[in-house]
C-alpha cells in the first residue's frame, strides 16, 4: 500500500540496568572488549519496547496512550531517529518532524529571531520555509516586542510559547509529539488544541502521547495502548480504548475492599469488614464512573463494644492526596444519627453527583470516640478503596472537558426580572 | 545508559483527564482561522529507514552534505554564542593574541633570546601562534561538541557529524580577525605581506581538515569516556611546545627533528607563517607529505570510529 506514512515492523529496544561498575571491573572490561571478546556478565535487560508492530497510514491521529515505563517515549525516540532500536525496523515514508520537548535548540543568549531560526533548522525547516512563516510564528507566540531580546531575559511561559509556535509551524507529514500540550497556561493550551486540529485537518500524520485522556480522545482517531513495551491494543474506538486504558488494574476502578477476618485486632472496639461503592444501579463500581450518578458508599464494620462516642466515617482524597473532606455518621443532629449496637452494621452515605471534577480519587475509612481517642485516624490507611470520575460532567454543550480546579459542581443561574 | 530509563520513568505523572485545561468547548473558534493547506506529501515520497545498525560504509557523509543549512545554522550560533554576554565582544579576538605575544616575547624573545629567523620576534611568535591557536580551539571545541549538544542529541535527529564540523569552522571568523591583527602589528614593523599570502589559506584549510579528523575521533570518544576532557588541555599544551610556535624549527637539535616531523601541525604553522612572511622558513615537502598521510589515516578511521558511537550515542550519553 502507498499510503503508509509509518511502517514498524517488531520493533525491540533493550537497556541494561543495574549498578554502575566497579573502577576495576570497568578497566577489566575495557581490556576484554579490546580482545574482542563480548564478555558484560552482569546487569539485568530491561526491554522497554518489546516486538512493537504497526502500520499508520497517511492522515492518521494516532494517541499513544500508556503506563510510566510502557515505553511510548522510547518508541518515539526510535521514530525520531534519536535512539536506534536494539532489532527490529521502521519506515517512515514522508519528512517527519519530532517534538520530544519545546523549544529544542534554544540558546538563553541568543535573541528570540535568531532562536526562530536555530530552532525550525534544527526541527528540519529549511531557513526559506521559515522565513515565508516568520510572521505567523511571531504572532502565535505573542512575542512580537521582544523579538530582539535575548530569550533568557523572557519569563519561561514566552520561552514555552515561542518554543510551541515554532513546532506548530512545522512543514512536515509525520509529526511526532510527546506530551507538549500538558504546558503553558490555560490559555495557550486552548490555542495549541486548536493548532492541533488544524494540523489533523490538513491531513498530516501524528503521533502523539498523552498522558490526558481527554485530549486523546478530542484529537485522535486511533489509540495504541502500549504495556510493558507492547501493544496492549490498538484500533480506532479511542473512546473504548482510553476508558479500558483507565480502568486497568484492581487498584483504580474496582471500588471494593474486604477484610480478610483472620487479621484483625482482637482488642479493637471496631473492626472494619468491609467497603463497596455502588453506582446508581446497585453495581459495585468497576471503571471510571460518569459524574451525573449518585454513588453510594457502604462500610460494614463489626462494632464489638458499643459507645456513644463512636463515630465511623470516611475520608476523601484526590489522586494527589489531598484531603477533600471528613465526613462521620454523627455529621447530624443527634436525633438522626444511625444507632450503633454490638454486631455486624452496614452504614451508607451518597456522594453527591455532579460535585467532583473528572479523576482519580480514594476513600479511607476512618473511626473515633469522639474528643477521646482515633481508633483508624487519617493517613493510617486502615482501609481504602479508589475510584475514578470520567466524563458526565454537564448537559451543557459547553462543558463537555473537564475543567481545572478540584470540584466541578454544575451550578444554576439566573438573571434579573 | 540510565538517562534513558530516567527519561521513561520520569515521566510526569500527570493526573488523567486533563484537570489542568480550563477549555471552553467553542475555544477553538477564537484562534484565528487558516486556510487548511493541501496534504503536504512530497512527490519524491522520502523514505527513510531505521535498523539496528548500519554498515561501516553507510557513514552518513552524504547526509552531511545535504545539511549544509543546518550546518551554517549550528556554525553561526557557536560564532554568535562566542562573545555574547562580553563586554570587549569580538574584541577578545584582537586582544587574546597579542596579549600572548606580549607574553611570549617578554619570555623567550627577552628572557631566554630565542631566535626568530631574523624577525622581530613579535611577528614571528605571533604568526605561528595564530595557526596553533586556531588548530588548538579546534580540537578542544570540537571534542567537547557532543558533550554541549546533548540536550539537542537527546530530542532530535539530524547527522551528528555537523557537531564536530561547526565547532572547528567556528574558528575560522577568530582566524580572520587575527591575520588582520598579524598584518597591522607587521606594518608597525615595516613589514608587509607579498604574494605569497595567497597560500594562506590553503594552509588555513589543511588545519582545519586535520582539526576536523581529530574532532571526529575525540568529540565521539569524550561523549562516552569525559577522561578525554581531562587529557585533552594538559595533551595540547605539551603539543604546543613541540611545534615550531614560539621558536624556529632550526633550533631543534638534528637527532630530534624527526620528532617535528610527525606532528602534523609543524608544516602548517610552518606554512602559514612562510605565506604572510616569504623571510620565513618554507614547510618541507616530507613534513607536508606526512601531513597528508595523518590525515587520510585519521579522517577515515574517525568517521568510522564516530559513526560507530553514533548509533549508540543518544543511549549513552
Amino acid at each position: 500500500m502507498n499510503d503508509i506514512a509509518i511502517r514498524a515492523s517488531a520493533l525491540t529496544k533493550q537497556y541494561r540496568i543495574g549498578a554502575r561498575r566497579q573502577y576495576a571491573q570497568r578497566l577489566s572490561d575495557l581490556f576484554s572488549r579490546a580482545r574482542g571478546a563480548r564478555g558484560r556478565t552482569a546487569g539485568d535487560k530491561f526491554r522497554a519496547l518489546d516486538d512493537v508492530s504497526f502500520e499508520i497510514a497517511h492522515g492518521e491521529i494516532v494517541g499513544i496512550i500508556g503506563g510510566n515505563g510502557a515505553g511510548k517515549s522510547t518508541l518515539l525516540k526510535i521514530l525520531s531517529r534519536v535512539v536506534r532500536p536494539s532489532s527490529g525496523s521502521a519506515e517512515l515514508h514522508g519528512r517527519l518532524a519530532s517534538l520530544l520537548e519545546v523549544g529544542t535548540g534554544f540558546h538563553p543568549e541568543l535573541t528570540g529571531r535568531e532562536n526562530i531560526f536555530m530552532s525550525g533548522v534544527i526541527l528540519g525547516m529549511t531557513r526559506t520555509e521559515i522565513a515565508r512563516r516568520f510572521d505567523e510564528i511571531v504572532a502565535f507566540a505573542g512575542i512580537e516586542r521582544f523579538l530582539d531580546t535575548p530569550i533568557k531575559w523572557y519569563s519561561s511561559g514566552m520561552q514555552t510559547r515561542l518554543g510551541f509556535a515554532v513546532a506548530a509551524h512545522l512543514e512536515a507529514e509525520i509529526l511526532l509529539i510527546d506530551e507538549v500540550l500538558a504546558v503553558g497556561d490555560a490559555e495557550f493550551q486552548k490555542r495549541c488544541l486548536g493548532k492541533m486540529r488544524e494540523v489533523a485537518v490538513a491531513g498530516r500524520t501524528v503521533l502523539f502521547v498523552s498522558h490526558s485522556m481527554g485530549s486523546v480522545q478530542t484529537l485522535c482517531n486511533r489509540a495504541i495502548w502500549l504495556e510493558n513495551g507492547r501493544v496492549r491494543a490498538d484500533g480506532s474506538d479511542v473512546r473504548h480504548i482510553t476508558l479500558e486504558y483507565m480502568s486497568r488494574g484492581a487498584d483504580y476502578g474496582v471500588a471494593e475492599w474486604i477484610s480478610d477476618s483472620k487479621s484483625s485486632n482482637k482488642e479493637a472496639l471496631v473492626v472494619p469488614r468491609a467497603m463497596r461503592l455502588f453506582d446508581r444501579r446497585g453495581h459495585v463500581v468497576k471503571r471510571p464512573v460518569p459524574n451525573e450518578g449518585e454513588l453510594t458508599l457502604e462500610l460494614q464494620v463489626e462494632v464489638r463494644e458499643a459507645d456513644p462516642a463512636l463515630s465511623i466515617g470516611y475520608g476523601l482524597y484526590t489522586e494527589d492526596g489531598q484531603a477533600l473532606w471528613y465526613s462521620y455518621q454523627t455529621d447530624e443532629a443527634p436525633d438522626r444519627w444511625p444507632r450503633l449496637e454490638r454486631g455486624v452494621v452496614r452504614l451508607y452515605s451518597t456522594l453527591p453527583a455532579r460535585l467532583l471534577n473528572e479523576g482519580r480519587y480514594r476513600l479511607e475509612y476512618i473511626c473515633c470516640l469522639h474528643k477521646r481517642m482515633w481508633l483508624a485516624e487519617p493517613g493510617a490507611n486502615v482501609a481504602s478503596i479508589c475510584f475514578e470520575i470520567q466524563g458526565g460532567l454537564s448537559e451543557s454543550p459547553f462543558w463537555m472537558q473537564a475543567r481545572g480546579g478540584v470540584l466541578a459542581p454544575v451550578i444554576s443561574w439566573r438573571r434579573d426580572r | 545508559m540510565l538517562t534513558e530509563l530516567d527519561q521513561v520513568r520520569g515521566d510526569a505523572d500527570e493526573s488523567l483527564g486533563g484537570k489542568s485545561q480550563a477549555v471552553p468547548a467553542q475555544g477553538a473558534g477564537s484562534v484565528a482561522p487558516e486556510p487548511a493547506r493541501a496534504p503536504h506529501v512530497s512527490p519524491a515520497h522520502r523514505v527513510a529507514r531505521i535498523v539496528a545498525a548500519s554498515p561501516w560504509y553507510e557513514t552518513g557523509l552524504t547526509e552531511l552534505v545535504r545539511a549544509y543549512e543546518l550546518l551554517f545554522v549550528f556554525t553561526w550560533r557557536q560564532i554568535g554564542v562566542q562573545y555574547k554576554q562580553a563586554f570587549l565582544g569580538i574584541g577578545w579576538a584582537v586582544l587574546s593574541p597579542l596579549l600572548s605575544t606580549l607574553v611570549f616575547t617578554f619570555v623567550f624573545g627577552n628572557l631566554a633570546a630565542i631566535p626568530s629567523e631574523g624577525l622581530p620576534y613579535p611577528v614571528f611568535v605571533l604568526s605561528g601562534l595564530i595557526t596553533w591557536q586556531f588548530f588548538a580551539r579546534a580540537i578542544a571545541s570540537g571534542s567537547n561538541s557532543i558533550l554541549a549538544n546533548a540536550h539537542i542529541i537527546t530530542k532530535v535527529y539530524f547527522p551528528r557529524m555537523i557537531l564536530p564540523l561547526s565547532a572547528v569552522l567556528a574558528g575560522l571568523v577568530d582566524y580572520a580577525v587575527n591575520v588582520v591583527v598579524l598584518l597591522l602589528l607587521m606594518l608597525f614593523y615595516g613589514r608587509t605581506a607579498s604574494l605569497e599570502l595567497l597560500w594562506l589559506p590553503v594552509f588555513l584549510a589543511l588545519a582545519t581538515m586535520i582539526g576536523f579528523a581529530f574532532s571526529l575521533w575525540l568529540s565521539a570518544l569524550n561523549a562516552l569516556y569525559r577522561d578525554i576532557g581531562f587529557v585533552i588541555p594538559i595533551v595540547l599544551q605539551a603539543w604546543m611546545f613541540l611545534t615550531p610556535v614560539i621558536y624556529p624549527a632550526g633550533l631543534v637539535p638534528a637527532g630530534w627533528t624527526w620528532l617535528l616531523h610527525f606532528n602534523p601541525m609543524t608544516p602548517l604553522v610552518q606554512g602559514a607563517r612562510w605565506a604572510v612572511l616569504p623571510d620565513a622558513t618554507p614547510p618541507d615537502l616530507f613534513g607536508l607529505a606526512m601531513l597528508a598521510g595523518e590525515f587520510v589515516l585519521l579522517f577515515l578511521s574517525g568517521i568510522v570510529t564516530f559513526h560507530k558511537i553514533d548509533a549508540i550515542l543518544a543511549d549513552r550519553i
